[in-house]
């Protein structure tokens, strides 16, 4: 094939052509990609003043539309740096209007006071033919242990190194204040950041998150929806929220927390703790002093807590341990689980179970709906349930129990023990070890068993309607015998077993 | 298989103390003696002047107009469906990046901008209106479950609704007198995509 001069020119003529074809392709597709006509012309402006400050003057801004930065520092001087920006359709027109934003720089008796004053600007520019658009941010250098007002609208304010009492107020924008003094903080439409603060400090923010770290004195926040967040604070906190989680990190007094639709979460509390919540989960732990957690629809949970532990819910579940004090828990629909409690519950619940383990004081359990369970108790044990299983096991005081429509177990009971029992079954277990305590079963549709220590001795009554009588230890009996009844003694007949059915067998067992 | 039978002969010498080399050189012998068998050659006597026949007819056809000269012949003739595309593909990724780079840096000037340029501020405008529409469009579903609802939940999503909706109102009656400050426009972004936000919430919480 005798080709080879004329399909290098073609060859070449395609790529060359193709070259072409990808530059028209690129550029025809990204054009406006490398525009910048932007149409607008915009100046810039600084100035520049300083003032000296005397005795216990201090610095205020009034300020909007622009980012204010102010700093603490030596001295006594007051630096302000201010850079204006004006963007217009024509370079003379923004340099007009940059002419006529005025930094007023007014000193008095109080320190000196800086306010940014605009040219009236009262309608919105029609967009054709041009428009204008302004803005002013500062640095001011100001003298660290020196008071500060500020008031800031449209902008982000940050301020830094000021120990002086600062009272910062900003809308429309983020709020940073570090390394602080006592401080005063709002804020309408951002975030508030506060790190490092020497003195008390209180913040109030209307739409945005709360961050707050490391205040050497005491702290109060509200926010209305956002977010709070704070941890190592010296002294006490007092929260308030709206609609956004809480979290409190270290705190060094007594705290109080509300919040209405968001999660709370508190830790290493030296002190007292009262939380309310409306609408969201708590959870709770490392609290020295007492807490109280209070909340509508969501689970709550304590942990380690060193005084009293007061919990209250309508409808979540209720969970619990290492509580040093008395603990009281009542919520309508949920479960109660609680261990390692150490002066005692008081547990009520309409519509879940209730289960306690290792507790050093009474255990007092009512619920409606739900079954009961406790494990070691080194107190009395008192349950009323209407529609559900109680069972315990290891209680070393007495045991008294109601319920309805379920069993009743109970095993290594060392006081008195009394069940009354409407349809269900009963089953009982005398602790061997502590002699002789009396013993009243009732129910009415099921069986009885119980079983007591062969060394002790029993007066017995025993009788039933529907059933049988036995027992595995010998009875010395007195009066009437039938099948039904029994009357009589075991061993020496020093404790009380009253044994009453109606339609079901009762067996008196031998125990360990 | 590549090698002088005395590179092979030193190299079963090795294999027959490294179990390994051993096990590679039975690999690589059923692989050889596996493609010699493969291995077939045939003549294509009809390959050729069908190739030859096409190349004539395609340059007797009749003139071309000069668009098919340039771009026509080219692109539905000599050139390859492979070529195209690669090109295509070519353009789009270049196109993106291109793309991508300006509206980082817009995106950056976004961020950091006291003052935005025209054409910035043009897309912004765009973006906001998309969210109003996008913020329309969600309010109209959530309304009923809002206005019926007397739960607390519901109150107080009304109640952070009307906060935005007066922060917006604020941002927006600022930013019609001065369009091209950078911290009003993303503020006003933000409000919205907070407003979209809670709006969906409403919807996720009727769920």
């Amino acid at each position: 094939m005798n080709s080879s001069a004329p399909s290098k020119a073609a060859g070449a003529l395609r790529v060359v052509r193709a070259c072409l074809f990808f530059i028209v392709l690129v550029f025809s597709v990204n054009l406006p990609a490398f525009g910048n006509n932007s149409g607008q012309d915009e100046v810039k402006r600084d100035f520049q003043k300083t003032v000296t400050l005397s005795g216990n003057q201090g610095v205020s801004l009034d300020h909007r539309l622009g980012q204010v930065r102010i700093h603490g520092g030596s001295g006594h001087e007051v630096n302000i740096s201010a850079t204006i920006r004006v963007q217009s359709h024509t370079n003379s027109d923004a340099h007009e209007f940059a002419q006529k934003i005025e930094i007023e720089v007014r000193e008095s008796n109080d320190g000196v006071h800086i306010r940014t004053i605009y040219p009236d600007n009262k309608f919105p520019v029609i967009r054709i033919g041009g428009r204008t658009s302004y803005s002013v941010d500062y640095d001011i250098a100001m003298p660290a242990d020196a008071p500060l007002w500020m008031h800031n609208d449209f902008g982000n304010a940050e301020i830094s190194s000021v120990r002086g009492w600062a009272q910062l107020e900003n809308g429309h924008g983020v709020l940073t204040v570090r390394d602080a003094g006592g401080a005063k903080l709002v804020n309408s439409f951002g975030r508030i950041e506060l790190s490092n603060a020497t003195g008390n400090c209180t913040i109030t923010n209307n739409n945005g998150a709360v961050s707050v770290s490391n205040v050497k004195g005491t702290l109060e926040v509200r926010n209305r929806f956002g977010e709070i967040d704070a941890s190592q604070i010296s002294g006490g906190a007092s929260i308030s929220g709206g609609n956004g989680a809480v979290r409190l990190n270290e705190a060094g007094g007594n705290s109080t927390i509300s919040n209405s639709f968001g999660e709370v979460n508190a830790r290493n509390i030296n002190g007292s703790l009262t939380i309310t919540n409306s609408n969201g989960k708590i959870d709770a732990s490392d609290v020295t002093g007492n807490a109280e957690l209070k909340t509508s629809f969501g689970a709550v949970e304590a942990t380690r807590i060193g005084g009293t532990l007061t919990l209250n819910n309508n409808n979540g579940a209720l969970h619990f341990s290492e509580a040093h004090g008395l603990v009281s828990a009542n919520t309508s629909f949920g479960s109660v689980s609680g261990n390692r409690l150490f002066k005692g519950a008081n547990i009520v619940t309409g519509n879940g179970a209730i289960e306690l383990s290792e507790v050093d004081g009474d255990v007092y359990a009512r619920t409606s709906f739900g079954s009961i369970h406790a494990e070691n108790v080194q107190g009395k044990f008192t349950a009323q349930d209407s529609n559900g299983a109680v069972t315990a096991k290891s209680i070393s005081g007495d045991a008294s129990v109601d319920t309805s429509f379920s069993g009743v177990t109970l095993e290594g009971v060392g006081g008195k023990i009394r069940v009354d029992n409407q349809n269900g079954a009963i089953d009982v277990t005398a602790n061997s070890g502590s002699g002789c305590k009396d013993i009243n079963l009732k129910t009415s549709f099921s069986h009885i068993a119980v079983r007591v220590p062969s060394n002790a001795g029993y007066k017995v009554t025993a009788r039933t309607s529907f059933g049988h009588v036995s027992s595995d230890l010998p009875i010395t009996t007195t009066g009437t015998m039938g099948g039904d009844s029994l009357n009589g003694t075991i061993g020496g007949g020093g404790c009380t077993l009253d044994l009453a059915n109606s339609n079901g067998n009762i067996q008196i067992l031998r125990g360990q | 298989m590549d090698g002088t039978a005395e590179e092979w002969a030193a190299l079963e010498t090795h294999a027959s103390t490294c179990a390994a080399c051993g096990q590679e050189i039975r690999a690589w012998k059923n692989l050889s003696l596996v493609a010699a068998e493969l291995h077939e050659e045939w003549d294509s006597p009809t390959l050729w002047p069908r190739i030859e026949k096409a190349l004539t007819a395609q340059s007797t056809t009749p003139e071309s107009s000069w668009w098919q000269q340039a771009f026509g012949n080219w692109l539905l003739g000599s050139l390859r469906w492979q070529t195209v595309a690669a090109a295509i593909v070519l353009v789009a990724l270049t196109g993106s990046a291109i793309w991508f780079a300006s509206s980082s840096k817009k995106h950056d000037g976004l961020q950091n901008q006291a003052l935005l340029n025209d054409r910035t501020v043009n897309e912004v405008e765009r973006a906001e209106a998309a969210y109003e529409h996008a913020i329309d469009k969600l309010d109209a579903q959530a309304r009923p479950q809002l206005e019926n609802s007397s739960t607390p939940l519901m109150a107080n999503y009304r109640e952070k609704l009307l906060v935005l909706d007066s922060a917006i109102a604020d941002l927006k009656s600022q930013a019609g007198m001065n369009p091209a400050n950078g911290h009003l426009r993303r503020q006003l972004l933000a409000m919205y995509q907070e407003k979209q936000d809670t709006l969906e919430q409403i919807l996720e919480a009727k769920k």
